[in-house]
């Protein structure tokens, strides 16, 4: 029997596991579709990649440490696919390779499996990817022209026959120090997906019918991308000399959208309580901006939410769970606890 | 008699490897451990000195101890092993300026390494000079073992090379984590878990072997 | 002195001598002692002469002419988070400049480059002393990355007095960076910066 560690929000559903991350591989796979039309077949293959090597990485664990087989619950199908989905579109094919077994069983299985991970496999995983071969990390390709036709588009990434180009997040960090936003960036572009960045993250309208799709089905809480959108358009208002003009480029380009719908709301890795929550996703906001203005990288969005992970359980701490929660007198708190125990 | 002298003075120098491996079963010294291990050369120069530092210190203390008042042994083991850092610090300026510029700080930080305080709290002050160097070479050289094979590890993980020689195809897949922070931390978890796995399976073994017999 | 009082005088020197503290001070003393001697004695020995080591090292650095006088740095303890370590003037008037940038990725010994300058333009930018990350952040000291600096002006690169605002849109020299070994680009960069500093303000004495 599979028991679920997760926070609150299902209780007294008929939701499971599996059922869960079946609704998160169908709306992770609106960014899917939007970043293979924007980059080609070859972006399908390196998240395919991705999250075939993640099973066979949960299957090899399993079978390593003699325990039984946890893949049905599709969970590393999810975290495969994140992670491909936060690589570029033009990275060599170890790279997800090796990207998934790390998140896998780095990251996710030696610390007890599904819903013990102390944080988000995908963004570790890409952490590392970016800190070990961060030259392969941060070469972007363009998206396609499909005026020369549309299969020879389709598969330029399998003959190498792309162009490389700047993200608009280098853009925007550069231009930081004078507050005048390039005309590189133009606000359309990044909505639908027409620059250079990661295979997921570009196409902003499509990982919001992913966040619908989400909400409707209420897979995930509300609270955790808006008050982590809203954390990064204030921080992005305060930190860039341009003010009001950066704050829509800021949230739409990298991985900032993606992180907001698919990475932050992980259940394991997120607090329990919604003022936890708040908290929690506000800092990873604060922090992805910072890192984004001041740091060596262009893109801040995983490390902030791997940071915010790790302060997770103590978020929990602070805060206690509201629901069926009772003021505690000290004698009976004791009493109580050496019951559980 | 002559066999239970033998034991005293190589037992303590057997110990060193396995039983009292300072890195990977006492977790001692781990500041070197982690920040000199991103190549193989820094990890046995590093590793040698603290033997040479730690077989000295060993002798004097063993000798002294029972000339220094245990209330000022501290500071008196202080003064020791820092004498002979020194040295090797100066030895090392002369003879390989390189090396001793690439270690830097960290060899005057062998004067707080806690392995050598650990050791001469815990057996040069209550046994036999011969012994106690047996110990400070077997801990030394236990000491060395492991950061070499850290450093061993993360300098072919992380920079495709093998004692500074690159090695052709790989240096351009090195994962660059492994010589950053993050990856000693991650390198070191490794080891100590491979290294007490690998001895309780021998031990298991031998157990096993006792009971045929 | 009477001879109940030498008696107490000497009881009490007895009792000192046989008390802790005097005895804990005793050793700790003899054994700084031997100490000093020990280092004292090794130290002869492994006494480096690191003027003539500095020569010969500029020698090879710039061998077409002969290093003649070493320039007073003292006056440059801070330019930009750098130091000129030891400058010299070769005969034909170049100068030949060793320079320590603090900010480095070990930053404990920094990176420490010699220039050469001659008539305003960089000569010769080459790797003295520093320990960057190997495999990532000497990828910053290799020759063909130090090379980018070669035949810049010096003047295009120092510090100006700080009255003068630089306008950041201003880009007198492309420096190219080195993707994941920032901070060791940056060390460098300051580096030869402080030299170039350093020759401005120098030839305008």
């Amino acid at each position: 029997m599979k028991l679920l560690v997760s926070s609150s929000p299902h209780i007294g559903t008929k939701l499971t596991t599996q059922k869960i991350m079946i609704h998160m591989i169908i709306a992770l796979s609106f960014p899917l579709v939007a970043g293979v039309v924007i980059f080609g077949l070859y972006a399908l293959t390196v998240v395919f990649v991705a999250a075939a090597s993640a099973v066979l990485a949960e299957m090899l664990y399993n079978k390593l440490t003699k325990t039984p087989f946890t893949i049905k619950d599709c969970s590393a199908v999810v975290t495969g696919m994140i992670l491909g989905l936060n690589l570029p579109p033009n990275v060599p094919l170890y790279v997800p390779v090796v990207g998934s077994v790390f998140a896998i069983m780095l990251v996710k299985m030696l610390f007890g499996g599904i819903g013990k991970n102390f944080a988000n496999p995908a963004a570790t995983a890409r952490v590392f990817l970016l800190l070990s071969w961060t030259g392969v990390m941060r070469s972007y390709m363009q998206p396609l022209d499909y005026s020369q036709g549309v299969w020879k588009a389709l598969v330029s990434g399998f003959t190498k026959q792309y162009i490389t180009s700047a993200t608009p997040l280098a853009d925007i960090k550069s231009s930081a120090v004078t507050g005048v936003l390039p005309d590189s960036i133009r606000l359309l572009d990044l909505f639908l997906g027409r620059t250079g960045g990661s295979i997921g993250e570009v196409c902003a309208i499509a990982i919001l019918l992913g966040f619908i799709y989400l909400l409707i089905f209420r897979i995930i809480d509300w609270k955790l991308p808006v008050s982590y959108l809203a954390a990064s358009a204030l921080s992005a208002l305060v930190l860039y000399r341009g003010g009001w003009t950066y704050i829509l480029p800021t949230l739409l380009s990298g991985g900032l959208l993606f992180g907001a719908v698919y990475m932050v709301t992980d259940y394991s890795t997120s607090p329990n309580t919604a003022a936890g929550k708040v908290i929690f996703a506000a800092g990873a906001g604060i922090l992805t901006v910072l890192f984004r203005r001041f740091s060596g990288f262009d893109e801040g969005a995983s490390i902030a939410i791997l940071l915010m992970n790790l302060i997770v359980p103590l978020l929990d701490k602070w805060i206690p769970k509201p629901f069926g929660y009772r003021k505690p007198v000290k004698p009976e708190k004791t009493a109580k606890e050496a019951k559980n125990g | 008699m002559k066999n239970e002298k033998f034991r005293a003075v190589i037992e303590p120098f057997a110990n060193g490897f396995v039983k009292n491996n300072p890195t990977f079963r006492l977790v001692l010294g781990t500041c070197p451990t982690l920040a000199v291990t991103t190549s193989a050369m820094n990890g046995i120069t590093m590793g040698l000195a603290t033997t040479f530092v730690l077989m000295c210190s060993n002798l004097l203390i063993s000798l002294l101890r029972n000339i220094i008042p245990s209330k000022v042994r501290i500071p008196a083991y202080i003064l020791i092993i820092a004498t002979f850092v020194t040295v090797v610090d100066m030895t090392m300026k002369k003879f390989i300026p390189d090396l001793h510029a690439t270690l830097g700080l960290y060899i005057p930080l062998i004067v707080v390494n806690c392995i050598i305080m650990a050791r001469a709290e815990s057996f040069a002050n209550q046994n036999m000079p011969l012994p106690s160097v047996m110990d400070g070479l077997g801990v030394g050289l236990g000491f060395t073992l492991s950061i070499t094979l850290i450093s061993i590890v993360r300098e072919f993980l992380g920079a495709g090379a093998f004692f500074g020689m690159t090695i052709p195809g790989l240096s351009d897949f090195a994962m660059s984590i492994f010589i950053m922070p993050a990856g000693a931390f991650l390198v070191f978890g490794f080891m100590i878990v491979c290294f007490n796995a690998a001895v309780k399976a021998f031990e298991k073994r031998r157990a096993q072997g006792g009971q045929a017999k | 002195m009477d001879n109940t009082q030498k008696l107490a005088f000497k009881e009490s020197l007895k009792k000192m001598w046989k008390s802790d503290a005097f005895k804990a001070i005793a050793v700790l003393c003899i054994i700084a002692l031997m100490s000093a001697l020990i280092l004292s004695v090794v130290h002869r020995y492994t006494i480096v002469d690191e003027e003539a080591v500095l020569r010969e090292k500029v020698g090879e650095v710039y061998p077409s002419s002969p290093v003649t006088t070493s320039v007073d740095v003292s006056s440059y303890r801070n330019i930009d988070n750098s130091v000129i370590l030891n400058a010299f003037v070769a005969e034909d008037g170049a100068y030949i400049i060793l320079s320590k940038s603090k900010k480095a990725y070990n930053s404990g010994t920094g990176i420490t480059l010699i220039v050469v300058i001659k008539e305003g333009i960089i000569l010769c930018v080459q790797n003295y002393l520093s320990s960057e990350t190997p495999g990532l952040g000497t990828r910053a000291l290799k020759e063909s990355y130090l090379s980018q600096y070669v035949g810049v002006e010096a003047n295009a690169l120092a510090v100006r007095d700080q009255v003068e605002i630089r306008d950041p849109n201003e880009q007198t020299v492309k420096i190219e960076y080195i993707g994941g070994a920032t901070k060791s680009s940056t060390g460098v960069r300051i580096s030869v910066t402080a030299a170039a500093t350093f020759y401005i303000r120098e030839a305008a004495k």
